[in-house]
């Protein structure tokens, strides 16, 4: 297969033109990251399941303002990042800087959100210790949180290191430190909807 | 605009306004029936950020059927979870 800093083709195209974006040991890492969460996620609608009453009562301490917030960054943060990877494909390395900045800015803002929350928490005396809501709360956007930590410190490696011209393994990857980020956004949609809408 | 990037412009206004019309929607009175349909959108923003920011709409299709069972998969399995 050649090297190419085209964007992948269309659907439409022929299964040889097809090509997964990054390396493929990222996709891997995605997928098994994937399913873990999936026990995670699995794992606390069935524990929720026991205690319903008791879960919505905690889940309504949670502020859904924060949530929103912080789900709008890391959304913006994404199309950021995958608008910063379609540029960095057209010989518009200064464009791409840029906007990928813009993604670890938006990541910040995260970060920001997620600190203020839990010292709220924190402050009101709830933590993982508290009952089992607050267990799966701070456990999954804990782990989350550290994943949000290393995909900005991924980022702004790559924000370093990105120069004109890329070459085809730089191109690669930027891309891998997308599908990172992009899982990590993912994730976080699920979560969002788990512990803050669903009561 | 090129032509990509008014796509993630898109997709990007396509999953704010979802997000916005989940918290509307599950502000009222809880059901399993608004919780499933909330579940649903998010894994429909799920799909969007797979398919148009991980550009696994031009991957193969071995891989996108991965994650497209991985999406439907883990959607359902929670649904049911939901309905306990």
């Amino acid at each position: 297969m050649t090297e190419t800093r085209a964007d992948p083709p269309a659907a439409s195209q022929a299964p040889e033109d097809r090509r997964l974006p990054g390396e493929e040991g990222a996709w891997m890492f995605v997928l098994g990251d994937l399913m873990v969460f999936a026990l995670f996620f699995g794992t606390y609608l069935a524990y929720r399941a026991e205690a319903p009453e008791a879960y919505a009562q905690s889940q309504a301490t949670l502020d859904r303002g924060i949530g929103l917030f912080n789900t709008l960054a890391l959304l913006t943060s994404s199309a950021a990042m995958a608008l910063a990877v379609k540029l960095s494909r057209q010989d518009a390395a200064a464009k791409a800087r840029r906007w990928l900045l813009a993604a670890i800015g938006c990541g910040l803002l995260f970060v920001g959100g997620k600190v203020l929350e839990y010292s709220d928490k924190f402050a009101a005396g709830y933590g993982v210790e508290s009952d089992e809501f607050f267990m799966f709360f701070f456990m999954l956007t804990g782990i989350h949180f550290v994943h949000v930590i290393v995909g900005l410190i991924l980022l702004t490696m790559l924000y370093r290191s990105l120069r004109a011209p890329l070459t085809p393994g730089g191109q690669r990857l930027l891309e891998s430190g997308g599908i990172f980020w992009h899982m990590v956004d993912l994730l976080w949609i699920v979560l969002f909807t788990l512990f803050y809408l669903i009561r | 605009m090129t032509r990509p990037h008014l796509t993630i412009a898109v997709v990007w206004l396509i999953l704010c306004l979802t997000t916005m019309m989940s918290i509307g929607a599950s502000g009222g009175a809880p059901s399993v029936g608004v919780a499933v349909a909330v579940l649903g959108a998010a894994f429909v923003k799920v799909y969007l950020v797979l398919h148009y920011f991980m550009e696994l709409d031009a991957a193969p299709l071995g891989w996108r059927a991965v994650f497209a069972g991985w999406t439907v998969g883990v959607f359902l399995v929670l649904s049911a979870l939901l309905a306990l």
